[in-house]
């Protein structure tokens, strides 16, 4: 099996697995419990909680929470701001769902939903967004790295812009794609709030996280026991917290090696499917993008029928966000991204791991172009 | 209103003779598992006077009724009460029902027709006068809501009496008529994701065909999405059926292969031919009569004279194409009437059109499909691809029972 999909979820590394099973096996009481056993569970937590705020220079003036899902993340900043009808908040289309779903219930709900300008390539507007910016604005959301184009914004210099204007904006990064895998900048206490996810770095699926600056009022999602700073009532789940944790503390150790073979393996898969299949069109730069995802198109070709060739033979790619990949004919992420509609049944994306090879990347190009050839020809006959 | 008796009026027996018995015998096996599967408490289905009658201690819900109604072979269903065949108790049942009818249409003035059928010729009146004294009573309880209308009432109250006991109902529901399933034979239904093949089932069942449904699955050229679509077009013409079977077929590499080796312009057809050698292959494992497809004269170009010409030289069994003269209007009306339109309309990949030829032929030279078929079938091993196909049992009800 040859497995390039990493954008859309992680294996879980031997370490976290590891923890994972023995503290399924041990850590089986309830963190809120007044005995011993239920405390030193709470302990375990705070230490977990502890490094993520540690490794973000944040412990003062952030809170970190365990959530269930980047998703939930999002939404709990999006929805739990308590934004009013006539309030206006900043979002891209070509956000991840967690974020342009829970955006689209606030806009029928009255509240203003304006779009965060790009440019021809797909970055963000930085100018045109200050300039749109006013003070009906109470959110702006920005992605860091976007799950499908795998551009990083650059969301420290835009946020503190915005925050220069207007400092009473609720800044809030989608941060799912880019935690651990690219250095992140928190000093400067520019963002409101971060969202992390477990299963794209490596750790269990099931457990997530959000950084939140202890002066933000947040209307909780649930009502319950008032676990995580009463912002996310349900019994902590200690297993998943823990190998959430080693997960990254493995990630953040190999930070820079793993970075550093991405951005070699992205420029052979460039080299070599340039120079196999000439009419490829690679649709972002890696001067603009993250090295863990390449996006490109095969003109002609639907990019789900490659993708079912691929994996009948177990290679395993994607040709939409896993999250909407059920979406047909015009895609508004990828309008956003300045794709052409024509395109967009042509998109595929491969996004890559630590474990990631040459000879996967080797194997992956042979295949596409023996598929894309055979294709061609039976289409063009 | 609750009714523990349905009257089952049996379309077209009027037209059979000796035979007769074979069709009433179909019907009340189809009933008795349609009632089965919704009515939890004992029933019984039996015949009596040219209908059939379907009773039970405890009141029939509307689930079993609407489910009756799309066995072919019904002409109608009257919910009935029974009452024994004496005038007061007639009466009295007859005053309930119409109380219940006016309470229902809302109506200042209400008009209405007593119908009776007297099969028990011992009863003491005939029908015109019993059906003039149960008007007269209904007239004299129910005063100026009422009012009789012999040409085109609003309502009817029908009265039969037979020999065991009487019944007396407000309502006539309309089934889909026709045969009942399983008296004119066993088709093997090619199912695709548009319009016209469901259409084309519906119409062969109300036509007393039992089916089994294939499906030639494209992958890896089209997605899981169409067969989750096929899965539900079975389950709606499933409920016209008294249990029947879909296979799924796969069809990529056939197609792959046909694609490589034969003229640019002989591809559709020859996706066609080998779509009916392979329903022909199991129509001999499944023992089916024919086979049926949605074609419509002329609607494609695999749907010209000369191509159905082919495939009918080409076929082992006869091709049933009951939409041959419909326009395409008149399909999709039909399909909003049974219910396959609004998932027939759901887009899904379709890998004819991928494979489609910019000038398919239209008047094919028989030669060289022959020649080609000689060269293609020493590579295209039909029982092999067959051996990868699913079995989807689907139930009466529509539900799908097992995978495998």
């Amino acid at each position: 099996m040859i497995y390039l999909d990493y954008a859309a979820s992680t294996p879980i590394c031997p370490q976290a697995y590891e923890v994972l099973v023995k503290s399924h096996q041990d850590d089986f009481a309830n963190p809120s419990s007044a005995h011993k056993f239920g405390k030193k569970l709470a302990d375990d937590i705070e230490q977990c909680r502890q490094y993520f705020l540690q490794l973000t220079s944040t412990a003062d003036d952030y809170n970190f929470i365990f959530t269930s899902s980047a998703t939930e993340s999002n939404n709990t900043i999006i929805k739990g701001l308590k934004l009013l009808p006539g309030d206006t908040i900043f979002i891209s289309s070509a956000d991840h769902p967690s974020v342009t779903a829970p955006a689209s219930v606030l806009g029928s709900s009255g509240v203003t939903v304006e779009e965060i300008p790009t440019n021809n390539d797909g970055t963000i507007d930085c100018k045109g967004l200050l300039k749109a910016v006013n003070p009906q604005v109470k959110l702006v959301v920005l992605t860091r790295v976007n799950n499908q184009s795998g551009h990083i914004h650059p969301v420290e210099i835009i946020g503190k812009a915005i925050k220069q204007k207007f400092p009473k904006i609720h800044l809030h990064i989608d941060d799912a794609q880019g935690f651990t895998k690219h250095p992140l900048n928190m000093n400067a206490q520019i963002f409101d709030s971060l969202s992390v996810s477990s299963h794209k770095v490596y750790g269990p699926k099931g457990i997530a996280g959000l950084y939140l600056k202890k002066d933000a009022t947040i209307k909780p999602l649930l009502d319950g026991g008032g676990q995580e700073f009463m912002l996310r009532s349900s019994t902590q789940a200690a297993p998943l917290i823990k190998a959430f944790t080693k997960a990254c503390q493995v990630c953040i150790k190999d930070q820079s090696t793993n970075l550093e073979l991405a951005s070699h393996l992205n420029s052979i898969a460039r080299s070599g499917l340039q120079q196999k299949i000439p009419s490829i069109k690679f649709l972002f730069g890696l001067e603009t993008t993250s090295a863990y995802i390449l996006t490109f198109i095969l003109p002609g070709v639907s990019s789900d029928i490659i993708l079912r060739h691929l994996e009948q033979i177990e290679i395993f790619i994607s040709s939409t966000s896993a999250c909407s990949s059920r979406v047909k004919g015009q895609n508004s992420v990828f309008s956003a991204l300045k794709i052409p509609t024509k395109n967009h049944k042509e998109v595929l994306r491969i996004s890559l791991g630590t474990m990631t090879s040459k000879k996967e990347i080797d194997c992956l190009i042979d295949n596409l172009c023996d598929i894309y050839s055979e294709l061609q020809y039976l289409m063009k006959r | 209103m609750h009714y523990n008796t349905l009257v089952v009026n049996v379309d077209e027996l009027w037209l059979k003779g000796k035979n007769r018995p074979t069709y009433f015998k179909a019907l009340t096996n189809h009933i008795k598992t349609v009632v089965k599967y919704y009515h939890a408490d004992k029933f019984y289905c039996y015949k009596e006077a040219q209908r059939l009658l379907v009773k039970s201690d405890s009141h029939f819900l509307d689930d079993v009724i609407n489910a009756l109604l799309k066995v072919p072979g019904i002409h109608s269903i009257n919910p009935a009460k029974s009452s024994d065949s004496d005038l007061e108790m007639i009466s009295e049942v007859a005053i309930e029902e119409m109380s219940s009818l006016i309470a229902k249409n809302q109506k200042s003035l209400l008009t209405f027709k007593v119908r009776s059928k007297r099969a028990n010729k011992t009863f003491c009146m005939n029908s015109m006068e019993l059906s003039r004294e149960i008007g007269h009573r209904l007239l004299c309880k129910f005063g100026e809501k009422i009012k009789v209308d012999v040409i085109s009432p609003d309502v009817f109250i029908d009265i039969k009496i037979l020999d065991r006991s009487t019944f007396i109902s407000g309502q006539k529901l309309l089934g889909i008529g026709g045969l009942p399933v399983g008296t004119s034979g066993h088709l093997l239904t090619m199912l695709s994701g548009g319009f016209d093949s469901p259409v084309s089932s519906y119409l062969m069942s109300k036509r007393g065909c039992k089916q089994s449904f294939i499906f030639f699955y494209a992958y890896p050229y089209v997605s899981d999405e169409v067969k989750e679509k096929i899965l539900q077009l079975s389950q709606v013409l499933g409920r016209y059926q008294n249990g029947m079977n879909l296979y799924i077929f796969p069809f990529g590499e056939i197609q792959k292969i046909i694609a490589k080796n034969c003229r640019p312009e002989y591809k559709t057809i020859l996706f066609r031919k080998y779509m009916l050698d392979c329903a022909n292959f199991l129509a001999d494992q499944i023992a089916a009569d024919a086979i049926l497809t949605g074609d419509a004269l002329g609607q494609v170009s695999s749907q010209t004279i000369g191509n159905i010409s082919m495939m009918d030289l080409l076929s082992k069994r006869p091709i049933l194409r009951p939409l041959i003269g419909l326009n395409k209007v008149e399909i999709i009306n039909l399909a909003k009437t049974i219910c396959t339109h609004d998932i027939s309309v759901l887009p899904h990949d379709d890998a004819c059109s991928m494979f489609a030829p910019k000038h398919p032929i239209i008047k094919p030279n028989v030669e060289y499909v022959k020649s080609v078929c000689t060269d293609l079938d020493s590579s295209i091993e039909i029982a092999e691809y067959f051996k990868q196909a699913t079995v989807v049992e689907i139930l009466p009800t529509g539900e799908i029972k097992s995978l495998r």
